[in-house]
């Protein structure tokens, strides 16, 4: 048997949809948020895990306590040079070395420390990575430049290690653009941005005042 | 026996019969005119031309001019070598580029697109062995100008109507990155021109 329709007109009772509109509209808000919000917490995980993304800001000579050790910058030299000392014919540059001393915690090992990632930034945004490829015309500082963190190359080759609550020195080179003042750099020590707590995290030292 | 809730005659209502119709027809165009999963990731291309810069997510070209050339002359193998003669197997093209990476360190790559879609990759560092001045596989610094070229291995009919095109890094473009497509407007004439001004050997000694 089929219901009769029901009667049409001003007087009718309102229908199921229009019973229901505030609960539907509800429903698919929530079902929207139930989408929306896992995929902009995977999204923020993915990019934070990625690349270094927080960083801990530290004034020039500070302290600052990062992955288990004690970090800070002691020195920074500045040197122009010829417009082709990266190999190739290029605008004019300075070579920038940053000098930093780290204090390694006992529960980290020399080998993870040089698991760093040394880059340098601009208030630009500009990235640079340790090791410009120029080290031999720096005789001074050509025995310790490298990339690494927890060890360097000393005298006759041989790597020395950093010592646990023992200040060990590393330098790191870059090569910028001369009209970059040195004021305007950061050197950053990062580490796997997925092992750092919380993720992304990294040191930015102000190399200016 | 049929059960006492079925209706004796079920109504149709061709209306939405075919309104369902209708709609899972767009639903299927939908789905087919949809853009694969390459060509979503697939990188964006900017054009340009000659002597004009084009900056891209982090790098910017200047192609300042080309040119030919039947062989080169470079440095021998080792220390002191002897020079050596490259020829290449069709002609070798030079571009002269100004490359800047404006954001972080890395590689810029060149290739040459034919007018018939062959692409030509640009020539590695070993050959020819010019050092600092081919900018193939030459890590480059951010916010330092390099000024250099990029050599190609072509078929000397391949020339007309070619494109340059750049990429940020060493293998292939990323996905979702630009490219910078350069037309080197090369009419029959420009060619021609060209072909007339190649010389048989250029010397690439340092």
């Amino acid at each position: 048997m089929i219901s009769p329709k029901s009667p049409a007109g001003p007087d009718a009772p309102p229908g199921w949809w229009r019973r229901n509109h505030w609960w539907l509209l509800g429903a698919l808000l929530l079902g929207a948020m139930a989408f929306w919000l896992p995929y902009r917490d995977a999204l923020r995980e993915f990019v934070e895990t990625r690349k270094p993304s927080h960083p801990i800001d530290v004034p020039l000579g500070t302290w600052a306590d990062y992955e288990g050790s004690r970090w800070r910058v002691t020195g920074v030299q500045r040197q122009d040079m010829k417009p082709s000392s990266a190999g190739y014919q290029h605008s004019d540059s300075s070579l920038v070395v940053v000098t930093y001393e780290v204090l390694r915690g006992t529960s980290v090992t020399s080998e993870a420390l040089d698991r760093c990632n040394g880059r340098m930034s601009d208030r630009q945004g500009r990235h640079w990575r340790a090791g410009a490829m120029v080290h031999s015309q720096l005789p001074q500082a050509f025995q310790r430049l490298g990339t690494d963190c927890g060890s360097r190359m000393g005298k006759e080759f041989l790597r020395e290690k950093a010592m646990p609550a023992r200040p060990f020195e590393f330098h790191h080179l870059f090569q910028v653009p001369r009209d970059v003042p040195t004021s305007e750099l950061r050197g950053e020590i990062a580490f796997p941005p997925f092992k750092t707590t919380p993720p992304g995290a990294y040191l930015r030292f102000n190399l200016g005042p | 026996m049929r059960a006492r809730w079925i209706p004796a005659r079920l109504p149709i209502r061709w209306s939405l019969v075919v309104a369902s119709l209708l709609v899972l027809a767009v639903i299927v165009w939908l789905r087919r005119s949809e853009p694969g999963f390459a060509d979503k990731l697939a990188p964006f291309v900017l054009e340009g031309r000659m002597e004009q810069r084009v900056e891209a997510r982090n790098f910017a070209v200047y192609v300042k001019r080309i040119k030919l050339a039947e062989a080169y002359l470079t440095e021998g193998a080792g220390f002191g070598g002897k020079p050596r003669r490259v020829a290449g197997d069709g002609i070798w093209m030079s571009a002269l580029v100004e490359v800047e990476p404006l954001q972080e360190p890395g590689y810029v790559s060149a290739w040459l697109r034919t007018a018939d879609g062959r692409d030509y990759v640009g020539a590695p560092q070993d050959r020819p062995k010019v050092r600092g001045v081919n900018l193939g596989e030459q890590e480059l610094a951010t916010g330092l100008l390099a000024s250099g070229a990029y050599f190609f291995d072509v078929p000397a009919d391949a020339l007309q109507g070619a494109h340059l095109r750049f990429f940020w890094g060493m293998s292939k473009p990323g996905d979702m990155d630009h490219i910078i497509d350069i037309d080197l407007q090369l009419d029959p004439e420009a060619v021609h021109k060209l072909r007339t001004e190649a010389v048989p050997m250029i010397d690439l000694t340092p």
